[in-house]
């Protein structure tokens, strides 16, 4: 009968963000939120509660939006993690960074990384999503200071020159 | 000149693109060579005798490089309203929050292994967690220095209101209360701090108030305010909560044990379990009124929760008191309040300051007198409001309102007298109602008490050879797009684009010495300032540049970011590069001091302290679910005079974002606080809005001037939230019939609200919807 | 505070294997309950045992049985058109549980390991008759999901065993299902109580019938007094269906013993659990949505 080798402490962790791969030995269930931030120095990931209830921590992996601060880093894998950093090439703005700049749909700002993020996953369709799409596929992203009404609009407006581009 | 090229244009805010793209550094993304991490120990009981605080076994923990207790403090009480504030809590404990230690080690792991391990010895005593009945004879005392446990009081009265109230055809009385509510900003509480060997200290703390914050934390420190430099970074939201905190000074004696900087960041559930909430208050209104609906006569007693230290609840307590007389003229009023010392967290201010606390009674009585009397709503307001030109009760000059306006547009826009015909057909406390409401409401642009040396504003410009235009001012953005909108007034000074300005964030090293932003007034303080400094620094330019060309500033002539005379012609940062070089380098320097025309109120409390009001028109429109209590916001409609507009789309943003923080308040939010201890410190359940809570919102901004703000310009962002409770409350009303007078209007209250009037009229019942 | 060790098996096999080396280790899925619990000190495993790379648990199939793997996401479910259409109440429950970067990794065996009463999956499952299959050295035993939950945070997964997935009866084409929570607010929010129903209707009557209620009780749980009283009733006498209907409420309110919390006191529990199994009812049978 085998078992599974566990890793006491540190266990090697390679790890492909924004395109770039890393290694580093931490504990398999530090999340994924502070091994960017702490690890990496990607502190464009926001921490507002780690416990998955306001989103601000959102990140891609495989494309897919997670709450990093409860995926364990030893959990990703191979598979690849897009933060908020990769999301706009040097000197161009993502059609959602271009969207959300048109809206002014950020404040404090606190929460928009997580929002962008989390708003990647309106772009791939074919068809615009209604404002009632994004209000209903947002509501695990909290924002204190806009309302939602500016952000709303923003990712209605990215899906556009998105298709644009 | 021609007309502004950028006031009034809803151009993307300056900072953005750093927010954008991840690269905004609030205090948890910096890290500093050195850095140790904090953690505070806290009292395990809600109000105890401390008789020892045991840290020999945290002190071993490897990587741990102190563990302060009071001993180690420069132990003294202090604090922004009332000397009760410490460091670190010495001979008793007041509250679960209260800090007994500190801790700083080199990872935060070793910081909560060591915190972990030390024990405090504490003779619980018996507490009190309610503020009317601290009051009571036999309470427990919080501070035995303040039997009573009256932590604050306000008296205030004009006119003779028994006289008033005998004359009056109707009284109104009722008892409302506001609850507790936790700021929610997203960004959690972080600060850091490092000591200098020359015995001075730097205080990187995300404060909106920073100046004031230096005062207070100078006393503690005691050492002089310029010992302290203040850095403000990026702050991910506060709306009051982060004005001033014990938190620096925390990380300030670490640091100055430990000689290394120190960083002190919470998780969310300890910034939520020691929240410096919104205080609770429990009002009782009395409303005098002629049989023609003229107001005559007010009196209003308020008590209200301290917690166990003073923070800025006085303040609070007085606004709450004596503001609203600035929006209705009652002709005669009288009010008194106190706050009670508690055995809870302390409490502050929160956007809507006390105003939003008391309208939410208020704006419903007002409803109620219509009904009695037989007056449409709106009607009785228009007949009521303070008008422009009026000096009120206490001596503030309402130097514009276009309140009148705001009342018939919103009125107009929401349909309201149609709706409310609908909706006035609904019988049966069954299935859905829907109820729609009005509210209005005013706030101020500054309030003169705040620092006793002085109001207004001050600037300065510096423009580099290369054309880069930094803007000092010592009132902090705090993400409402004041940066914005301060370089959009510098740019139509100087001739420049808002590409090319950004506004250094507040260091007491490089940035005026200031107010800072609170009670709403940046925008129009340090708007003029900044408006004075930019058009210094023109003149300096502009004497330049006729040199240059050999005439006079008179004769040149700007257009964009292109300054003409005759045929020849200069971009902005072409004459830059001209002055530097013309000045050995010199940036080109603008100072501007803006000095309001306010009054520090006399010891009457008469005088004019702010320098501009705005007002606003809320309508709301609710659906109640009378089975299950539950309760949302369909649809919204704001009407707003807050002068000119500088930015139309960060001013709407202020709007829709006032009106989702005042959602929450009214329809979910609430710090639960159980023999002290707070039940919900987590963003699951201690709910705020999300996407899916928000109504469909209409915003307007009516034509308006206040002659004492830059262009024309007045506050905004707490006049939005102020009539959101009561709008919603009275649209709650209109659905179902029942005045809610507690907040808030979350889905168990409404039940049983519903379930007490069907008992009372068992009619209703006999319409059984299909559910 | 050392960490706890971390295992990343390949095989239920070696999962049950790892398991069994400590009373203390604990299984991890998406951990999006765990890693909250650890954090606050709420559990303390010192081995957790990643689950996510073993095959088996990642089976997700409409059959006989139906087979939900512990470690499928409820993402992957709801994306599943036939699933969702066969288990309707699952989908409308999965759906509402958490924001979409918490179902793009939350699981059906973490959420009915994690065992708490509002739990969304559970009454869903428990009124689809689920099986739990739990695997340990010593075999593998099937353990109806209605003896599953033990009390809050409890359930009769052993140290040294491991749900490997959930099995539940095909639909055979003549039952509607529906599910219902009250929240305190629009956006994610979890249950302050939750009903899910079933019926099986043969020859135009209700021939069997499953109602069960979360949040209102240490456990979610069945009601057979409310299947009682539906069962045998006509269905096109909707006279005889409300009566039903209304008295199976009142049984789900009977049967509920429900606590104060910060999220609601138990009086008004009380009455919600009855007008949302009411509400649950009336969408499986007056509406049909299936």
């Amino acid at each position: 009968m085998t078992t599974a080798a566990i890793h006491e402490g540190s266990m090697p962790v390679t790890i492909t963000v924004n395109g770039r791969t890393e290694k580093a030995e931490v504990p398999g269930l530090t999340p994924l939120g502070d091994f960017l931030r702490e690890k990496l120095g990607l502190t464009g990931t926001k921490l507002g509660c780690r416990a998955g209830d306001c989103g601000s921590c959102t990140v891609l992996v495989d494309s897919v939006p997670v709450a990093s601060c409860l995926m364990p880093v030893a959990q990703v894998g191979e598979r690849a993690v897009a933060t908020v950093e990769g999301l706009g090439g040097e000197g161009d703005l993502h059609p959602l960074q271009e969207a959300f700049r048109n809206n002014n749909a950020s404040q404090c700002g606190f929460c928009i990384p997580g929002i962008l993020m989390a708003a990647t996953a309106f772009l791939d369709r074919a068809e615009p999503p209604s404002r009632a799409e994004v209000v209903d596929g947002l509501s695990g992203n909290l924002c204190r200071c806009t309302g939602y009404e500016s952000i709303v609009s923003a990712i209605v407006e990215a899906h556009t020159l998105n298709r644009e581009a | 000149m021609s007309g502004p090229a950028w006031v009034g244009q809803g151009i993307p805010q300056v900072d953005m693109l750093d927010k954008l793209r991840g690269s905004t550094k609030y205090i948890a993304d910096i890290s500093v060579s050195g850095m140790l991490h904090a953690v505070i120990v806290r009292s395990p009981v809600a109000h105890g005798r401390l008789h020892a605080v045991d840290v020999d076994r945290a002190k071993k923990v490897p990587g741990v490089r102190a563990v302060l207790t009071s001993a180690d403090t420069p132990h003294r009480f202090f604090g922004p309203h009332a000397n009760d504030w410490e460091i670190l809590a010495s001979e008793k404990v007041r509250s679960f929050g209260d800090e007994i230690a500190a801790i700083a080690a080199t990872t935060l792991d070793a910081a909560r292994e060591a915190a972990a391990l030390v024990t405090a010895t504490v003779e619980e005593l018996p507490a009190v967690f309610d503020a009317r009945e601290a009051l009571r004879d036999g309470a427990p005392t919080v501070w035995e220095d303040r039997p009573g446990n009256v932590a604050n009081s306000f008296q205030i009265s004009r006119g003779n209101v028994e006289e008033a109230f005998a004359k009056a055809d109707l009284v109104v009385t009722d008892r409302y209360s506001t609850n507790q509510i936790y700021h929610a900003y997203l960004e959690p509480i972080g600060v850091m701090a490092e000591y200098h060997p020359s015995g001075s200290y730097t205080l990187t703390v995300p404060s909106h108030i920073p100046y004031k914050a230096r005062l207070t934390y100078a006393g503690a420190l005691g050492v002089r305010p310029d010992q302290i430099r203040i850095v403000v970074p990026p702050i991910g939201g506060s709306f009051g909560a982060k004005y001033e905190m014990i938190e620096p000074l925390i990380a300030a004696v670490l640091a100055r044990d430990t000689g290394r900087p120190v960083r002190l960041v919470y998780d969310r559930e300890e910034d939520a379990l020691i929240a410096r909430s919104r205080p609770p208050f429990w009002f009782h209104h009395r409303i005098g009124v002629t049989a023609e609906g003229m107001f005559i006569a007010r009196e209003t007693e308020v008590v209200g929760t301290a917690g166990s230290r003073v923070f800025w609840s006085p303040a609070v307590l007085a606004t709450a008191i004596h503001r609203v007389d600035s929006l209705y003229n009652f002709h005669n009023m009288a009010g008194t309040g106190a706050l009670a010392y508690t055995n809870e967290a302390p409490t502050t201010c929160m956007r809507g300051f006390g105003n939003a606390e008391s309208l939410f009674g208020i704006e419903q009585m007002i409803d109620e007198i219509g009904e009695k009397l037989g007056i449409d709503p709106v009607e009785l307001r228009q007949r009521n409001a303070v008008r422009e030109g009026e000096t009120t009760l206490h001596g503030w000059h309402i130097s514009s309102s276009k309140l009148p306006e705001c009342l018939e547009r919103v009125k107009e826009v929401s349909d309201l007298d149609n709706q409310r015909r609908e909706t006035r057909k609904q019988r049966g406390l069954t299935g859905v109602r829907r109820g729609i409401g009005v509210a209005i409401a005013h706030h101020v642009s500054g309030y003169r008490p705040i620092l006793a040396d002085y109001d207004g504003s001050s600037a300065i410009v510096h423009a580099t050879s290369g054309g880069r235009v930094t803007l000092f001012v010592g009132e902090p953005d705090i993400g409402q797009g004041q940066a914005t909108v301060l370089s959009q007034l510098a740019c139509d000074e100087l001739g420049c684009s808002p590409d090319d300005v950004n506004l250094q964030g507040v260091d007491s090293a490089l940035s005026p010495d200031a107010v800072g932003t609170l009670a709403s007034r940046a925008t129009t303080m340090a708007g003029n300032a900044v408006v004075a400094a930019a058009r210094s620094a023109r003149q300096k330019l502009d004497a330049l540049l006729a040199d240059h060309w050999r005439t006079t500033p008179d004769r040149l002539h700007r257009e964009g970011e292109v300054v003409h005379f005759g045929e020849q012609s200069l971009t902005f940062r072409e004459s830059m590069a001209l002055y530097a070089a013309s000045n050995c380098g010199l940036p080109l320097l603008g100072e501007g001091v803006h000095r309001p025309a306010t009054q520090m109120p006399d010891k009457d409390k008469y005088g004019n302290p702010s320098a501009a009001y705005p007002f606003a028109a809320h309508v709301a429109e609710v659906e109640v679910d009378c089975d299950s209590g539950q309760i949302r916001v369909t649809r919204y409609w704001a009407v707003h005079d807050s002068g000119t507009i500088l930015n139309p789309s960060t001013a709407r943003g202020q709007v829709v974002g006032a009106i989702a923080q005042g959602v929450g308040w009214a329809l979910m939010e609430d710090v639960k606080v159980d023999l002290g201890r707070v039940r919900n410190p987590n963003f699951l359940d201690y709910r705020i809005p999300g996407s899916g809570d928000m109504p469909e919102t209409y915003v307007e901004f009516v034509d308006a001037y206040e002659p004492n703000g830059p262009h024309g310009a007045k506050s905004l962002a707490e006049a939005a939230i102020n009539p959101v409770t009561a709008a919603i409350a009275n649209a709650f009303h209109d659905a179902t019939g029942i005045r809610c007078h507690d907040l808030p209007l979350a889905p168990e209250r409404i039940w049983e609200l519903l379930t007490g009037a069907r008992a009372q009229s068992p009619a209703h019942d006999a319409e059984e919807a299909l559910i | 505070m050392s960490q706890p060790g971390y295992a990343i098996p390949r095989s239920v096999q070696e999962a049950v294997e790892t398991l069994a080396r400590s009373t203390a280790a604990r299984p991890i899925a998406g951990g999006t309950d765990l890693m909250v619990q650890m954090r606050l000190g709420h559990r303390r495993p010192d081995v957790v045992v990643d689950t996510r790379a073993i095959e088996e648990l990642h089976l997700l199939r409409q059959g006989d049985p139906t087979v939900i793997g512990a470690a499928v996401t409820l993402r992957r479910f709801l994306g599943d058109a036939e699933l969702t259409g066969s288990y309707p109440a699952l989908a409308q429950a999965a759906n509402l549980l958490g924001g979409r970067q918490i179902q793009a990794v939350a699981t059906f065996g973490g959420n009915v390991c994690n065992a708490s009463p509002a739990a969304e999956t559970a009454t869903p499952l428990l009124v689809y008759a689920a099986q739990a299959v739990i695997e340990s050295r010593g075999g593998r035993r099937e353990v109806p999901l209605t003896a599953f939950f033990t009390g809050p945070g409890k359930t009769v997964v052993d140290a040294g065993e491991l749900l490997v997935g959930l099995h539940l009866p095909p639909p055979t084409g003549d039952e509607r299902s529906a599910y219902r929570r009250l929240e305190l607010r629009r956006s994610v929010d979890i249950a302050v109580v939750s009903a899910s129903s079933w019926v099986r209707v043969v020859e135009g009557r209700i021939a069997t019938a499953r109602v069960a209620v979360g949040a209102v009780n240490a456990v979610a749980m069945r009601v057979p007094a409310a299947e009682a009283t539906l069962t045998g009733v006509e269905v096109d006498d909707s006279r005889a269906v409300e009566r039903a209907i209304a008295q199976a409420a009142v049984d789900c309110r009977d049967a509920s013993r429900p606590i104060d919390d910060t999220r609601a006191s138990a009086q008004y529990r009380l009455a919600m659990v009855e007008l949302i199994a009411r509400r649950a009812l009336n969408d499986t049978i007056l509406t049909g949505a299936h």
